[in-house]
């Protein structure tokens, strides 16, 4: 510093300290800029790859199809109400995620979450103000015609791969499971024949509640009554004389003939 | 899994928005960069303007400016899900995000501000250094770039590089903070933050904060030295806090007589809040307790200038209710903008924790932290100016010629 | 000076000089000059943005464009998908929706969600008009009554009965998810580009790099964005931002998203406008008339396109 308009030593130290450090750090940040960034010149394509190798939890049903595993209740389920139509219920909506199914589990979970299979209907079938009335049957489980809830489940009644109507699929009140077993099915319709047979397989959805054979169930015991008791009986609850349990929804729909057979099938069991 | 704070609503809010996302700490941070903005101000007032009467708050809102600034990237970090990332927005920027510019920008300001430190206090650490020995010599040493040149010719230079600095220096915190304001007001999808007015009350209200701020501080400081009150300056002080104070006022009224004017979709639900759950904190704290009582009692600082104990006590009790206001202010536009639904059918109702990152004593903590940054950097450097009118000949070149520039 | 006394106040100053370098600006016409310093200065910083933005824009020519987009394909890239030759779009039927809320439960398991229902992707909305009652209610997910009949842990999410007995006018499901909007806001203000459109029309977070400023979830007017607070898969990260990405990693390998594959109305439609015969483009071309979108004043153009919806939706 020898002439007295010259720039004082600190302030050409501080210039130079500044452009060293302003250089140092916008090249150095030019060093961490990602390979995919400089790529899109914005986010790093890299990340692409990472999103694309999630693993995939639902695998569809068509996957539960191809398989040898599920076949037969695969073509139960394509072919009846769940499964033919195009709004379909897929085997993951009421199972859960199987994706990893094949590999990791060897047992198939029977329902999702807490695996409470009324509830898991009513997510889709209970009626409410919102829901179209157009599409799948809704009920209001008070007035079902079989107002079971918290006393039976919908898997007695109705096969959950094909649902439907008249199509009593177990003769178990304890063992819901079976249920969607197609062997339980087959085993109550097969039987007797001739009258006897048709009583037989009408009484079968009376099994639910009265028990197996009528005997054994929470509901009255029925197996060995006289003939004409419960025919008289039964004609009653149609007639909504006798009042207030749940036989008077079940027998609206029972024909006289009907009546009869079952009084004889009933009546007849030792 | 981490603790999930859902806050209550009424009616209808979008399942998301029950986790309120910025939560007290960005509240702080437009505070933090507010007191930045008017406690640079204030400094200003006398380091660019020259106005005499400011002299003794000028250094003190200097540091204080500077002290707030470093606090700023920590609140605003430890708010973040992932801060140690943080240097990325700098390293890749999405310069479409009015967030991205914000690194660099706050970089650039807190250096122009250290820029402005050093030149203001390079005497004095040349001053220091001479004094004093071992590793504080070396401190102050490596502080003035081991450069002892403290001639009248080099105090002169100093002198015209800060008035330059100086400039940008006011622009930059001014520049920060209203585009902290812009952060906020340039998103759509919120109705209570998009409104250009934000901006300029958010600088307006920086400077009622600042200037609040400085002038506590200096009664503080001045209690605890027991140094008399230079009462020019405080006077000065409150007649710029009541025209920034009736700014604001103004802004803010028109500010929400508009939105409710406007009563565009969802205004019923914005007034329901505003008279509900934000009553208190809206209108009697923000408005009356903050604004209008200030007001007048800066209004009978003005008009019948009281002295001694009395404008101490008043000066106190105003620059604390407007910092409290200032605050209120920034929590409204923070939380209360998330508390509006936007779905406009509902509010919520949110909690602040006392404790953990997001709880109030974090916030509190913050800005504690920055009081006591200010008082490590006044013990580093000075509030005073016994560096001032050095005439120091030692080195070889003539004096003859002083400061003829500026 | 005392050394120790580092604390005076101006009056303890104790030199006086006649030079007073640091007052001149005392006089008016010092101050003026500084103001107007002052706005020159500020108009210089103005000048700045657009400098910047003409240095950093960088004209490419179209042989750079196809390198550039050829190395795209070929290093970050799924195998086997092309994100240029696809358009995706998703399709709303309102009219079909019943609120099982099995999308969300579908969603929540195949993205890692956690079971709170303050943590979606999706949901559903319940919307009901009351005769003699002018305003519409709206509930979803997180409405106490309907967690209360719900189950999170075990992610099942139903919605109360709550209408049964009442007078109802009207009322609808409506389910929500994220957009994809074709000018997304949470893409324009993400500071670090770490949330992205990609060119088959999906707005995705890039979890690595997501610093968790939630600007994002703040810009979304949807509401669809949310923070992570477990990760997506096990060597994904928490506390970043999350939304819906129409399950990339499903229709990367050619399949649904799982909300869409595990719809049992089929109210949710997902597909390639690209391909004329896709789903979503037949669906688009059936009900061209009634397609609405979410908010579209904010000019985000969605991507997720509804039917059977009403002004009170939004």
């Amino acid at each position: 510093m020898k002439g007295k308009n010259k720039t004082p030593h600190y302030a050409v130290r501080l210039v130079v300290l500044i452009l060293i450090g302003g250089f140092t750090f916008f090249v150095g940040l030019r060093f961490f800029v990602p390979e995919g960034s400089k790529l899109t010149g914005s986010y790093d394509a890299e990340s692409l790859l990472y999103i694309a190798s999630a693993p995939v939890e639902y695998a569809g049903s068509k996957s539960c199809g191809n398989t040898n595993c599920h076949e037969s209740l695969f073509k139960t389920w394509s072919e009846g109400a769940h499964g033919a139509k195009e709004e379909q219920s897929k085997c993951e909506t009421c199972h859960g995620p199987q994706g990893k199914h094949p590999e990791k589990d060897s047992k198939l979970p029977k329902v999702r979450g807490d695996g409470n299979v009324v509830e898991l209907c009513l997510t889709c079938h209970r009626k409410m103000k919102a829901r179209s009335t157009t599409g799948q049957p809704q009920i209001t489980p008070q007035e079902h015609p079989y107002p079971h809830e918290g006393v039976l489940i919908c898997t007695q009644c109705h096969n959950p791969h094909s649902p439907g109507f008249n199509k009593p699929v177990s003769s178990s009140v304890s063992s819901p499971d079976t249920a969607i077993d197609p062997k339980a099915k087959s085993t109550t319709t097969d039987g007797s024949s001739g009258g006897e047979s048709k009583g037989a397989s009408l009484a079968s959805s009376c099994f639910s509640c009265h028990g197996p054979k009528g005997r054994g169930g929470f509901a009255p015991v029925l197996a060995g009554q006289p003939y004409e008791a419960l025919k008289n009986k039964l004609i009653k609850f149609r007639s909504g004389e006798l009042k207030g349990t749940m036989m008077n929804p079940v027998a609206s729909k029972i024909k006289d003939e009907e009546i009869d057979a079952l009084a004889h099938y009933f009546s007849g069991i030792k | 899994m981490e603790p999930i704070h859902v806050s209550s609503f009424v009616g209808y809010v979008y399942p998301n928005e029950t986790v309120i996302a910025w939560t007290i700490l960005i509240a702080v941070y437009p505070y933090l960069t507010g007191l930045v903005a008017g406690a640079s101000s204030v400094s200003v007032l006398y380091t660019g303007s020259g106005l005499k009467e400011f002299k003794p708050v000028s250094r003190l809102a200097l540091l204080a400016a500077f002290a707030f600034m470093l606090t700023v990237p920590i609140v605003l970090l430890s708010h973040l899900g992932h801060p140690e990332r943080a240097l990325g927005a700098m390293i890749t920027p999405n310069f479409s995000s009015a967030f991205s510019m914000f690194g660099y920008f706050a970089m650039l300001y807190s250096f122009i501000l250290f820029l402005e430190i050093w030149f203001e206090f390079r005497v004095y650490n040349v001053l220091q250094a001479r004094k004093s020995s071992g590793i504080k010599r070396l401190f102050y040493r490596t502080l003035t770039l081991f450069d002892d040149n403290i001639s009248t010719e080099a105090q002169a230079f100093d002198h015209k590089w800060l008035r330059r600095i100086v400039i940008f220096s006011i622009l930059g915190a001014h520049g920060l903070h209203g585009y902290v304001g812009f952060v906020f007001s340039s998103l759509k999808s919120r109705e209570w933050w998009s409104s250009e007015l934000t901006i300029v009350i958010f600088v307006i209200s920086a400077v009622v904060s600042g200037i609040a701020v400085v002038m506590l501080m200096y009664l503080v400081v001045s209690a605890f030295r027991k140094s008399k009150v230079e009462e020019d300056c405080l006077r000065g002080l409150c007649f710029y806090l009541m025209i920034f104070a009736v700014f604001t006022l103004f802004l803010e009224g028109v500010e929400f007589v508009s939105l409710l004017y406007k009563a565009k979709e969802g205004i019923d639900l914005i007034l329901e809040y505003v008279t509900g759950p934000m009553f208190y904190r809206f209108f009697v704290v923000q408005f009356f307790l903050g604004a209008i009582v200030p007001l007048m009692i800066l209004f009978w600082i003005w008009k019948f200038k009281p002295s001694g104990k009395k404008l101490i006590i008043a000066t106190s009790v105003v620059s604390v209710l407007a910092l409290i206001q200032v605050f209120m202010m920034r929590y409204n536009v923070v939380i209360g903008g998330q508390e509006i639904s936007k779905t406009m059918r509902g509010y919520l109702e949110y909690q602040v924790p006392i404790f953990g990152i997001e709880g109030a004593l974090a916030a509190t903590g913050a800005i504690i932290f920055s009081l006591c940054l200010t008082y490590v950097l006044a013990k580093v450097f000075t509030i005073g100016f016994e560096d001032e009118n050095i005439v120091d000949d030692s080195e070889s070149y003539s004096t003859s010629n002083t400061a003829e520039e500026t | 000076m005392d050394k120790r006394n580092i604390f005076p106040i101006s009056a303890d100053s104790k030199v006086t000089h006649e030079l007073e370098p640091r007052e001149l600006g005392t006089c008016e016409k010092e101050r003026r000059k500084f103001i107007s310093q002052v706005l020159g200065g500020s108009l210089m910083l103005m000048a700045l943005p657009t400098l910047a933005s003409t240095l950093f824009k960088q004209g490419m020519s179209e042989a750079e464009k196809q390198r550039i987009k050829k190395e795209y394909l070929e290093k970050y890239c799924p195998p086997g998908y092309d994100p240029f030759a696809h358009q995706w779009a998703y399709g709303i039927d309102a009219y079909k929706c019943i609120g099982c809320n099995q999308c969300m439960t579908a969603c929540k398991l195949e993205n890692g969600l956690p079971g709170h229902p303050s943590i979606n992707n999706r949901w559903i909305e319940r919307y009901t008009k009351l005769a003699g009652d002018p305003h519409v209610h709206v509930d979803s997910c997180t409405e106490p009554a309907n967690i209360a009949v719900s189950d999170p842990d075990n992610f099942i999410y139903r919605f109360d009965d709550r209408y049964a007995e009442a007078d109802v006018e009207y009322s609808f499901f409506v389910p929500k998810m994220c957009n994809h909007c074709a000018d997304p806001v949470c893409t324009q203000v993400c500071p670090k580009g770490a949330t992205f459109q990609t060119p088959d029309g999906a707005v995705l977070v890039d979890e690595d790099r997501c610093i968790g400023c939630l600007y994002c979830k703040q810009a979304c007017p949807y509401g669809a964005r949310y923070l992570r607070p477990i990760p997506a898969r096990p060597d994904g990260v928490t506390r970043v931002a999350g939304k819906c990405t129409w399950c990339w990693h499903r229709i990367t390998k050619g399949q649904e998203p799982a909300c869409v594959d595990i719809c049992p109305k089929k109210a949710l439609i997902f597909g390639d406008l690209n391909d004329p015969n896709s789903d979503i483009s037949l669906w688009f071309k059936e009900h061209g008339r009634e397609l609405l979108v979410l908010k579209g004043d904010m000019g985000t153009h969605p991507s997720v396109k509804y039917i059977g919806i009403n002004e009170e939706v939004r």
